[in-house]
């Protein structure tokens, strides 16, 4: 089946997610979607798969224009979603799992056991899997679960498939194992939408390349037309060159706050060794799910890990909770603002305050309430935060405003090694840069900050050095004289 | 008008923490059930009886100042009848055994406190949901007070250990007393330390409490241990009232004393509350029973009046609350 789409556009809460995607897909064709996080890959297939509605433009089916405003109607018009990690019913059988939603006669009459076991059986056997239909859904591998998913597709007649990260969670061996499923279908004419962060796969498997960018399709190419390296350049944009490269100057000393020796935690991260300076400004960059934040966790103590060496200070310590990891000076700013971030219903005082009980109350515990209103105070001022009064609910501030106040309830605790977990997540562009200011001056007084984010130009213009991680290891440590776009994007990526 | 009022208000905050609070509920149906008992009663109006009236609660009471905390700081303890219950009994067993009435108010609370303490560590090691835990827990401590006491009460207590209910200061029976300055020492706790404003953090959000350092585990262990302490104390408490210890004592009352917290504002899913709606709220439960008795309304009936008024307070606690946080 061909699938054109015509001028899509997509609309949250007023901000452009994605613009003017003219796109095609040809059956008996495996076409590759790239991009950054957020670069609106993702959002477009989920506007072809009928999770949402496209805010502008058209889809077109055979030439076709059809409107798919549910995902069953996407599949009523041949068009299947199949998921990064496997969405079954783990306590129904493979047979039910592959029929659920579309088995046949009306909803009231019986099921044909016999007739979805032996057609469950062809469909999988027309893909080369050797499972009982009758056996579990729980207890098969990621895998086995991901084909049965493509199966489920294939029961519904779909043309068009779109697999979402399909081999993230897959071993290698699985991965040829899903390849050859893929080309199996291909050559019965399927046309095959695929997403993958792993170029070498894309180049194994795919016919064409589409690559995303802030919301923009870039480019389509044949795959033996584009190299890696412009695929790279294609998906980070060409103002590279204008991105500023922090100087290094003031950090002369060889003071070592942090030395983290060979750290890791099983299915999160591995080997991680790294130093941090007294007044330096460390950049961890990745994609999404790298493994950052479980390394900033495991080193804040929110989260253990198993092996490795944390030495602070000269001395080797473990922060077995937040709580002795504050303690020990450590300060971390979560990334999921609302969850772990904010106490949402609470005063902004009292949340500005949160993290230092001792500062604020006397030797029996009691609350010296002029003290939590003047600390509050100072920082509402030094950090501009627009509220009405320490007592207003932070529920009732701007994110940006909510972030500053995080920061200040963070800098009161006096931290010796800050950790930023995406600090200027759904912050605005003003906001943005007052953050930035703050970070720099909190380096050139002498804090150690690790700055983990996913915003490539902010990594480059506030980090010292770039840690690049990828699937929990690190892959590359870049002093920021040798750090591009480019080359960040290549060891996260490959 | 009241549009206007809602942004004069959300313009000072001040203001509005002050007046939009939900135990203005509990006060106004307070007012309301003495005025109508008054009207049902001329006998009513008399500080004496009414006082005489809230001995039998305040076993309830002192709980459900202990349960307000638990309940701000996202949790429920729903085993504290049974816990009762059992104390009762392992102190008559034990003062039955004749080891002395020191040693054996030692034995209930002690007994009490591990309960309690049972609760807590499976709740914060194990991660098991308050609400599922203490329903096992509650028939688990029942049972064993049924197997301990079978079918006996057990008496034979001294005569100055009977009858708690009938000293007075003045006019206030003691237990009153106790429940009075027990109300006002855990709300001070609550309002005006750390670590009381760290049960509205943890109740509020135990993620970010955890994340800001708040040892969010250890407090909660410690509030249900209290919690079994209190209960121990209620124990002994209803025993000298009752002059006897029975394994179905205090059937039922874990939700008499949930509907004191809830009666005070107290809102279910953790954060918000205090101890002065529940104080206020133990009196609309004294006064409405008392009240209807002297109006010689029928103990079913009874039931259908807390009822509705326990429907009522949620409803204005939940409206406010979504007022509030806007």
């Amino acid at each position: 089946m061909d699938l054109n789409t015509n001028n899509i556009g997509k609309t949250f809460s007023g901000v452009n997610v994605l613009r003017n995607v003219d796109f095609d897909l040809k059956p008996g064709e495996v076409h590759a979607l790239v991009g950054e996080n957020g670069a609106g890959k993702s959002t477009f297939v989920k506007i072809l798969s009928g999770v949402y509605t496209p805010t502008e433009g058209s889809i077109f089916l055979d030439d076709k224009k059809v409107n798919i405003t549910s995902p069953i109607l996407a599949q009523k018009n041949g068009v299947s979603l199949i998921h990064q990690e496997p969405q079954s019913f783990s306590h129904l059988s493979v047979a039910e799992n592959i029929f659920m939603g579309h088995m046949e006669g009306s909803n009231f009459s019986r099921v044909k056991w016999q007739d979805i076991n032996n057609k469950s059986n062809e469909i999988l056997e027309s893909i080369g899997l050797k499972i009982d239909p009758k056996k579990v859904m729980e207890g098969l591998s990621i895998a086995d679960q991901q084909m049965i998913e493509i199966a489920g597709a294939l029961s519904k007649n779909s043309k068009v498939l779109i697999m979402d990260e399909p081999t993230s969670p897959l071993t290698p061996n699985e991965v040829g194992k899903l390849f050859d499923i893929v080309n199996k279908l291909k050559s019965n004419g399927m046309a095959i939408i695929f997403i993958s962060h792993r170029l070498e796969e894309i180049r194994q498997i795919s016919d064409r390349v589409t690559i995303f960018r802030d919301g923009d399709l870039i480019t389509t190419k044949n795959i033996n037309e584009v190299s890696n390296e412009e695929i790279i350049k294609f998906m980070i944009g060409r103002n590279i060159e204008e991105t500023e490269v922090k100087e290094n100057q003031f950090i002369k000393n060889d003071e070592y706050i942090l030395n983290v020796k060979n750290l890791s935690l099983s299915k999160k991260f591995n080997d991680i060794s790294f130093n941090l300076k007294k007044g330096e400004i460390l950049g961890f960059a990745g994609l999404v799910g790298a493994g950052r934040t479980e390394v900033a966790k495991s080193i804040f103590g929110a989260e253990k890990f198993d092996e490795g060496e944390i030495i602070y200070n000269g001395e080797s310590i473990i922060n077995n909770s937040p709580n002795e990891a504050i303690n020990n000076g450590f300060a971390y700013v979560p990334e999921d603002r609302k969850q772990m971030g904010i106490f949402g219903s609470v005063a902004v005082e009292d949340n500005v305050t949160s993290a230092i009980p001792k500062n604020i109350s006397n030797s029996i515990g009691l609350i010296n309430s002029k003290t939590v209103s003047k600390m509050t105070n100072d920082y509402i001022n030094k950090f501009n935060i627009i509220l009405t009064s320490g007592r207003q609910l932070i529920e009732e501030l701007s994110g940006g405003n909510q972030q500053k106040c995080i920061i200040s309830k963070w800098l009161l605790s006096k931290p010796k090694v800050l950790i930023l977990d995406e600090p200027t997540r759904g912050v605005d562009v003003g906001v943005k840069s007052e953050m930035y200011e703050i970070i720099n001056k909190l380096a050139e007084e002498g804090t150690a900050i690790i700055l983990i984010s996913s915003e490539l130009p902010e990594i480059l213009s506030l980090s010292h050095r770039i840690i690049v991680m990828r699937e929990g290891k690190i892959t590359k440590i870049l002093n920021n004289k040798e750090a591009t776009q480019e080359n960040i994007m290549r060891y996260a990526i490959n | 008008m009241l549009k206007q009022i809602s942004i004069y208000l959300s313009e000072n905050p001040t203001l509005r923490y002050w007046i939009v609070r939900p135990e203005w509920v509990a006060v106004i149906l307070l007012i309301i059930s003495i005025i109508s008992s008054i009207q049902l009663s001329p006998f009513f109006a008399d500080l004496a009886f009414i006082m005489d009236s809230a001995t039998p609660y305040v076993e309830y009471g002192l709980i459900a100042i202990i349960l307000t905390l638990i309940i701000i700081s996202g949790e429920i303890d729903l085993s504290i009848a049974s816990m009762i219950a059992l104390t009762a009994v392992i102190f008559g067993t034990a003062y039955n055994a004749g080891i002395g009435m020191p040693m054996s108010i030692v034995i209930a609370l002690l007994s009490g406190t591990l309960c309690g303490l049972f609760n807590g560590i499976l709740v914060t090691k194990l991660q098991i949901p308050s609400i599922i835990l203490t329903i096992g827990t509650l028939t688990l401590y029942r049972g064993i007070a049924q197997s301990l006491a079978s079918d006996f009460s057990l008496g034979g207590y001294p005569s100055w250990f009977i009858g708690i209910d009938y000293r007075y200061v003045g006019i206030v029976p003691i237990p009153v007393i106790i429940f009075t300055v027990f109300a006002i020492v855990v709300g001070f706790f609550l309002s005006s330390t750390i670590y009381g404003k760290q049960l509205y953090l943890i109740g509020t959000n135990p993620q970010t409490a955890k994340y800001s350092g708040i040892k969010v585990d250890r407090v909660k262990l410690l509030l249900f241990t209290l919690s079994g302490l209190v209960c121990g104390i209620a124990g002994v408490l209803t025993t000298s009232r009752l002059a006897v210890a029975r394994f179905n004592m205090a059937t039922g009352a874990e939700l008499e004393i949930v509907l004191m917290v809830m009666l005070g504002g107290t809102y279910i899913f953790g954060g918000r509350g205090n101890i002065f709606g529940t104080f206020i709220a133990f009196w609309i439960v004294v006064i409405l029973r008392a009240g209807l008795n002297v109006a010689r309304i029928k103990i079913e009936s009874q039931l259908t009046i807390l009822g509705a008024m326990l429907i009522i307070a949620i409803i204005l606690t939940n409206y406010i609350y979504s007022k509030s946080q806007k």
